[in-house]
């Protein structure tokens, strides 16, 4: 496998800790947080360019923005 | 008889006007078409991956009110949907509209297309600013600051009678030409040391409202609003550039109240 | 010297020093395209330049009357002081006490001392490159100890004579050769 670079190593830590968000919610909503979480990278991650660097930065910052929203523990539940 | 000719004076007095607004819009329409070209700074969040780019939209000036956010609005109305920008009072006293025209920070209600100037106008985002989508930037970092200066009266004893704390003509005077700014961020994102020290450094715009606690005969809080600022990077980072002064489009003098302000912390 | 650093450089640096859950905590770099020193390592950065969401408050600022009032007030005194000393070695052309051409000397070499401490805290912010804003502190200080030294040798020393000796001689060194061939 390809050696990763600083970039992909840090949106690869972010997905892990939508993962861990996930975890934190109640039971019966977890897959739906996981789905999300999956969804949000596959459909904005993937299609940007390994290179593209100051896109690839502005989706982790828009990303961890959106983590804190999530990891507030008053949200309960997510509509995809 | 008398009744038929109060009619038709009537008529008469009725029709003037209208025909007078029909020929007009007549003569509007047969006027050469007046052109110009806004090249406007377009990105989208939702399609990160595409690089921002300028657009050319072409508006006909006969058509068209005066200002650029009158060209603006008829874009987005007339011509693309998606273009985003802030936009409230329509005449600058919101300052929602701030953005870059043809280099200079302004607001956009407030700007003259001008018609003997270059065909093209250039329109941009406020600069050194994250873009939140086309020309609206991101002022999260701004109003933090404004907020940590605390704008508001603070003071121990209010009026027994529960009515308004009285001050002087005098004490009033000295608010003039510091109230009045909108905090629509011209100056502070014009400040080339607010471009590299945004984390820190207060800016022009927030700065001169602490002045403008500081120097309130009603306020009690003087020691304390000067020890905020008593570091490093606060205030000192401003090195007397002045382009807040030559950018604010309300005519205001941010320069001057930084000045000030590092004469009280002198004597501190 | 200076130029746009790489987001790659600057990321795989962080993944060097930190371990993958501080660097997601902390490491979120900007999309504004900073203006680096490109050999020099940069800290992580918060998410758009903001710290925590956007209702918290900003970090309480300490008071710090030597970096702020204090330094401003002595850039100011150092100055207004250089009016006097400049004019009087100008009008002399040359021919002042040791006194007061080591005055000379020293005020300006401290107006441009404090000038570059400013200069430092601009563009080598500790919120930035950290322990390298005050090692470049240590080399501003240790650079203007050699030229006290060297001031003084300046003022001093039988050969030399002065700082505004040595502006008159290299003034005159350029008329003296043209003469020469002449």
């Amino acid at each position: 496998m390809r050696k990763l670079n600083g970039l992909q190593k840090q949106a690869l830590a972010l997905y892990k800790e939508y993962i861990r968000m996930a975890y934190t919610k109640p039971v019966e909503n977890q897959v739906k947080f996981r789905k999300y979480s999956k969804q949000l990278f596959v459909e904005k991650f993937n299609k940007v360019d390994r290179k593209d660097f100051s896109t690839i930065e502005y989706l982790i910052r828009f990303g961890t923005r959106k983590l804190e929203a999530l990891q507030n523990k008053h949200v309960k539940d997510i509509n995809i | 008889m008398s009744v038929l000719s109060l009619a038709s004076k009537r008529i008469t007095s009725f029709n003037t006007p209208a025909r007078v607004l029909i020929s007009k819009r007549f003569e509007s329409v047969a006027k050469p078409a007046n052109f110009k070209t806004f090249k406007i700074y377009r990105w989208n969040p939702d399609t990160p991956e595409v690089k921002p780019k300028m657009q050319e939209y072409k508006v006909d000036m006969n058509n068209c009110g005066g200002m650029v956010l009158d060209a603006l609005i008829k874009i987005k109305d007339e011509q693309d949907g998606t273009l985003t920008f802030r936009r409230s009072c329509r005449e600058g006293i919101c300052g929602s509209c701030a953005m870059n025209i043809d280099g200079r920070n302004t607001l956009a209600c407030l700007c003259k297309i001008d018609a003997e100037k270059a065909n093209t106008v250039k329109i941009y985002p406020l600069p050194h600013t994250h873009v939140v989508k086309d020309l609206v930037p991101d002022l999260t970092q701004f109003y933090k600051q404004y907020k940590s200066i605390q704008p508001y009266l603070q003071r121990k004893e209010y009026p027994k009678d529960g009515t308004e704390i009285l001050q002087s003509v005098e004490d009033r005077k000295k608010l003039d030409g510091l109230y009045e700014c909108i905090l629509c961020a011209c100056c502070s994102t014009s400040c080339p040391s607010y471009w590299w020290n945004a984390e820190e450094y207060m800016g022009p715009a927030v700065l001169m409202q602490a002045y403008r606690w500081m120097i309130d005969s009603r306020d009690e809080a003087f020691g304390k609003r000067k020890e905020m600022l008593q570091n490093s990077m606060s205030v000192y980072r401003c090195h007397t550039i002045l382009n807040c002064t030559k950018t604010c489009p309300k005519g205001l003098n941010p320069g001057k109240a930084i000045a000030e302000i590092k004469k009280f912390l002198a004597a501190d | 010297m200076f130029g746009f650093k790489s987001a790659a450089s600057r990321s795989s640096f962080l993944l060097k020093n930190n371990s993958t859950k501080n660097l997601l905590l902390k490491a979120n770099s900007n999309s504004l395209r900073h203006f680096t020193i490109p050999f020099l390592p940069t800290l992580p950065q918060n998410p758009g330049g903001v710290k925590g969401s956007v209702n918290d408050n900003l970090p309480k600022t300490k008071i710090d009357k030597f970096h702020a009032s204090y330094h401003w007030n002595f850039e100011k005194v150092l100055a207004v002081g250089l009016i006097p000393l400049v004019s009087m070695s100008l009008m002399n052309g040359g021919s002042i006490s040791t006194f007061i051409d080591l005055g000379l000397s020293y005020t300006l070499l401290m107006h441009c001392y404090v000038g570059f401490q400013s200069c430092i805290t601009d563009y080598i912010p500790k919120r930035v490159y950290g322990t390298w804003h005050n090692k470049a502190m240590y080399a501003l200080t240790f650079g203007t100890l050699l030229s006290i030294i060297g001031i003084y040798d300046m003022n001093f020393n039988q050969k030399n004579s002065g700082s505004v000796g040595l502006t008159t001689k290299l003034w005159g060194a350029k008329s003296e050769k043209s003469e020469e061939k002449a």
